[in-house]
């Protein structure tokens, strides 16, 4: 008898625990999605605290995730009609226009951002309506300047035989090495649409080092396992400034440039006051923040000015903005799946 | 070939196993290591294996000292006290296994360990694994695998002690006759007399880590060197009794009111204390109306076990002791608290200790 | 005494909860991923009624899918021997030392289980990694190499990865079997002219096995199942079957691809499981 009482007390609590709604949505936690390592201290120190200090009660729960592991979780929540673990996430212009796709984006009430006015117009349409263009990065090429004599110039450099074997990557389900994969196939005369070339070129690249994600290959840098990668200038910025002998440029025929969208997450329980910090990121204060050193992410509101120092990372000119590559997405994100499975398919060890 | 003994001591800490023992088995004999648990009979034969090393002193094989030579080269053949047969080999790569070992030819170890288990009738059970095999089996198996390396010398710690009355008394008579049959200079360790007086050429009784007296199975029963022999090997009765004459040919002892004589002289004065020994069986009870002399005693117990009859009985001065006899049929002359004498069947046959 | 029919109740009455907590969070789960691989799920969604066995046919056919099971075999069956080469001398060890050594194996042992994984990973990238990694400079500094090797993100940093980790799980069972060995046995050995090297490969080791088979059977399933380690110390696009599953529901939301998978993972490891009992059952004749 008295185990029968037990045992209905355990299934009670358990059955309260599955059916009850996750606590953050009570306590007032609002759940973004970051950058992980130093690239994520933006967001803490100038969007998370001041939004804190605005709103005592509420508190926002940084969650470092580079690859979108986040999404199977809010397809999941959504399915079973259960609230989104996460309310913010910024995203890449792939993943950003795949969001879009799969419905799991927030539309952006504009009368709930007012600073929308002060960002570049040509991101903002950009974003389709959805979250609000967040800052822009280069990828480009970084090198360790110690073992890299020749400063490499162009996409081309990083298939020099000197470096073979010390080249870093990330697979194609990455933005970076979905980027990377279209600047190899536009160099080798093929485009968004053909990307055999790029196939080829990669092959020949080998033997390379895949890095997991885009702060991994960051890494190798710093254990000297690689050399020379394609990589994020926010990364590359953050590796200078811990006195590493990391340097960036923007090869030709031009560096490719990817927005980030910060974006209400279908499903979230904060959908007004996530608009807030919308607004805050494409604030001056923000932007300007982000823009300086170490970070060096690109601004996007039209008030802020880059800042000297930053020209190793972000375009300064009207002729290098001019110059920068920026990739059809709409065409590569439908095929994201396929290019991943043959990714996987031809260097997959 | 023999072995022997030179000034060996063993300590655990503390405790002395071994105390300083010279003693010498003689080639082709069984001597038995006769002593309550724990006076160090295992400890001994752990010291001539090879097992252990002595503290200090020799122990010698043929006349040659092997106090460092390892065990794994002395040739010595050991059935434990719990067989330790490898669970995992069947009968038949038990007792090949020292051949193996040894990288003995093949066709060697196969009749070597045929004739083995023949010896010790195992050859139907070969291929059964330890845990398949009864208690009596397993015995056999583990001598068997002793004797396959014809050993020099085989040591037995207590092998029959788990074994139900029977098989034990079954398997003493076939490993003495193995035994005798082979010629193996043998060391057998029980801490049961009967078992060591079946299977003794010499017994050595040990006590407390010392061999209190050796000699052959008889003469340590009909003389046992002092009380703890005399108690330890038969049981006997300790009568308290004080010198009350010495003459040429016989003693004169008192217990209380009652006067022993015992045939035979010893050095011993008048007034002296000391212990009558006497063996139950050495004793005689009467009825308590006839005759005279002795003991009155009233009976507390009766045990009839098969041809014998035993009594305990209380004397008037308070004194415990114990009587056998054997038993007439049908016959049960005494029971329970009956009143009776306690007379002294042959007194040639007592001990007399001084204390 | 009491009768075989009442202790046989009122062991089923203590089993219940276990087996009901079974059910609930082991057997209902493992149907449920089973048939997800049966059945079209768009958006992780379910779609009502569409029973298929294309799923299965598409990654059952693909001999693409047949190299990267191999793979985590290897995997699994590397860490494997490396935790039995390892962890049996270390257990060996243990059983053979005084109790105040022991204490402080035994902490060393269970090491791996008590740091975070955090932790773990940063210690493996500065042993593993690079140039710069421990590896390299002690290889180095003894002259075994001229150029330093690549190990983080290779089959062999995975390997050395899953070995420190699953360690404990060999040596924990293998210090139970040789503690439960009667020490006369070795003694009885030594007595009929077997050196030390014999008695342990024809006395110690063999009455080990029970402890070394499930030693081996525990590392092999957690390895062989196992996610993180290859993740983090495999780089990018290693492909062994964990890693694919969580790329194939976490980057492409490919649900149908990742519930396929599972279930064969877990049909895998549970054959051979099954295989490896019944091998093992023929090498333990000897026990009761
Ligand atoms: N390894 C050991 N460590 C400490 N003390 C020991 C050890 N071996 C034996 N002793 C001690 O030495 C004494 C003799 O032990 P031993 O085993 O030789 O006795 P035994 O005569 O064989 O007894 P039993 O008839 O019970 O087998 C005992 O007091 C025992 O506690
Ligand atoms: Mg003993």
């Amino acid at each position: 008898m008295r185990q029968a009482v037990i045992l209905g007390l355990c299934f009670g609590v358990l059955g309260a625990m599955m059916v009850a709604p996750p606590l953050s949505g009570q306590s007032g936690e609002i759940v973004m999605i970051s950058y992980a390592g130093p690239s994520q201290e933006p967001h803490r120190f100038y969007l998370v605290e001041p939004f804190q200090q605005a709103h005592p009660g509420l508190t926002v729960r940084l969650v470092p995730d580079e690859a979108g592991e986040y999404v199977a979780r809010v397809q999941a929540a959504l399915a079973a009609s259960r609230p989104s673990p996460v309310d913010l996430a910024p995203n890449g212009e792939p993943p950003h226009l795949r969001l879009i796709g799969l419905g799991l984006l927030e539309r952006t009430n504009t009368d709930l951002v007012p600073n929308l006015k002060l960002a570049y117009q040509a991101f903002v349409e950009k974003s389709q309506g959805y979250g609000v263009p967040a800052t822009y990065s280069l990828i480009g090429i970084a090198y360790n300047s110690q073992k890299v004599t020749k400063v490499p110039t162009s996409w081309k450099d990083l298939w020099d035989p000197a470096y073979r074997g010390k080249v870093g990557l990330t697979s194609s389900s990455s933005n970076l090495g979905l980027g990377f994969l279209v600047a190899a196939a536009k160099m080798n005369g093929g485009d968004e649409a053909n990307l055999e070339p790029a196939w080829q070129a990669i092959r020949s690249l080998q033997p390379f080092v895949i890095a997991p994600n885009p702060t991994a290959l960051a890494q190798l840098f710093e254990r000297e396992e690689i050399v020379i990668a394609p990589l994020w200038s926010t990364d590359a910025a953050v590796l200078a400034s811990k006195g590493l002998p990391i340097k960036f440029v923007k090869p030709q025929p031009g560096a490719i440039a990817i927005v980030s969208f910060l974006s209400i997450i279908k499903g979230s329980q904060f959908t007004q006051i996530a608009h807030e910090l919308l607004n805050r990121v494409l604030s001056e204060e923000y932007q300007s923040k982000a823009a300086a050193k170490p970070y060096f992410f690109g601004p996007t509101n039209v008030k802020v000015a880059v800042p000297p120092e930053a020209a190793d990372y972000i375009p300064t000119t009207l002729n290098e903005i001019r110059r920068l590559q920026t990739v059809n997405w709409p065409v590569i994100v439908p095929v994201r799946a396929a290019i991943v499975e043959r990714w996987n398919r031809e260097f997959a060890r | 070939m023999n072995v022997e003994l030179r000034g060996v001591t063993k300590r655990f800490g503390e405790t002395t196993a071994i105390d300083d023992i010279s003693y010498a088995v003689p080639a082709k004999r069984l001597v038995t290591l006769l002593g309550p648990s724990g006076c160090g009979k295992t400890t001994l034969l752990r010291l001539v294996a090879g097992f252990a090393a002595p503290d200090t002193g020799d122990v010698l094989l043929g006349g040659e000292v092997i106090t460092h030579v390892p065990s794994n080269q002395r040739q010595i053949g050991m059935v434990f006290q719990n067989y330790a047969l490898f669970p995992h080999m069947t009968v038949e790569r038990n007792v090949s296994f020292g051949l193996r070992m040894r990288h003995a030819p093949a066709s060697l170890v196969a009749r070597r360990t045929e004739e083995t288990l023949d010896l010790v009738g195992l050859r139907g059970l070969r291929d059964r694994y330890p845990h398949q095999l009864s208690g009596g089996q397993q015995q056999r198996a583990a001598l068997a695998r002793a004797l396959a390396i014809q050993p020099r010398v085989l040591l037995l710690d207590e092998p029959f002690g788990a074994l139900d009355r029977k098989l034990r008394l079954q398997m003493q008579v076939d490993v003495k006759k193995i035994i005798r049959q082979l010629g193996i200079t043998t060391v057998f360790v029980t801490h049961d007399q009967e078992e060591a007086f079946t299977m003794s050429d010499l017994i050595a009784v040990m006590n407390a880590g010392r061999i209190v007296q050796s000699g052959a199975p008889m003469e340590i029963y009909d003389k046992p060197k002092d009380s703890f022999v005399a108690d330890f090997v038969g049981g006997s009765n300790f009568i308290p009794v004080e010198v009350a004459e010495v003459a040429q040919d016989g003693l004169n002892l008192r217990h209380g009111t009652v006067v022993f004589a015992v045939p035979w002289a010893a050095d011993m004065l008048v007034g002296q204390r000391a212990v009558l020994v006497v063996r139950p069986e050495n004793l005689r009870l009467v009825q308590a109306g006839q005759g005279s002399g002795g003991l009155a005693a009233t009976v507390t117990f009766v045990r009839p076990i098969g041809p014998l009859l035993e009594f305990e009985v209380e004397t008037a001065t308070g004194m415990r002791l114990k009587v056998a006899s054997v038993r007439a049929r049908d016959a049960l002359p005494f029971s329970l608290g009956d009143a009776a004498r306690v007379e002294l069947a042959d007194p040639q046959a007592c001990t007399v200790f001084a204390v | 005494m009491r009768s075989p029919r009442v202790g046989t109740w009122h062991q089923a009455e203590l089993a219940a909860p276990a087996v009901v907590f079974l059910i609930i969070f082991l057997a209902i789960p493992l149907l449920l991923l089973f048939a997800f691989g049966l059945v079209d799920i768009r958006a992780a969604r379910v779609v009502p009624g569409s029973w298929t066995l294309e799923h299965y046919a598409r990654i059952l056919g693909d001999p693409f899918y047949y190299r990267i099971f191999l793979r985590t075999f290897w995997m699994g069956l590397g860490a494997t021997i490396f935790c039995l080469l390892f962890g049996y001398p270390v257990a060996y060890l243990f059983t053979r030392v005084g109790p105040a050594a022991r204490q402080v194996l035994l902490v060393l042992i269970l090491a791996p289980l008590l740091t975070n994984a955090v932790v773990r990973t940063f210690g493996w990238m500065i042993i593993l990694g690079g140039q710069k990694g421990l590896i390299n400079a002690l290889l180095l500094r003894v002259g075994l190499i001229d150029e330093p090797v690549r190990i983080l993100y290779t089959m062999s940093g995975v390997l050395i990865g899953l070995t420190q980790i699953q360690l404990p799980f060999m040596i924990l069972p293998v210090i139970a079997a040789l503690e439960g060995q009667d020490r006369s046995l070795q003694e009885a050995a030594a007595g009929l002219g077997a050196t030390w090297a014999q008695t342990f490969f024809h006395v110690v080791v063999p009455l080990s096995m029970p402890g070394v088979l499930t030693g081996s059977a525990l590392v092999f399933v957690i390895s062989y199942t196992n996610f993180a380690v290859p993740a983090l110390l495999g780089g990018g696009s290693f492909a062994v079957i964990p890693t694919f599953i969580f790329e194939q529901i976490s980057a492409l939301l490919q649900w149908n691809n990742g519930a396929v998978l599972s279930s064969l993972l877990l049909g895998t490891a549970m054959v051979m499981l099954w295989l490896f009992n019944r091998a093992s059952a023929r090498l333990l004749r000897w026990t009761r």
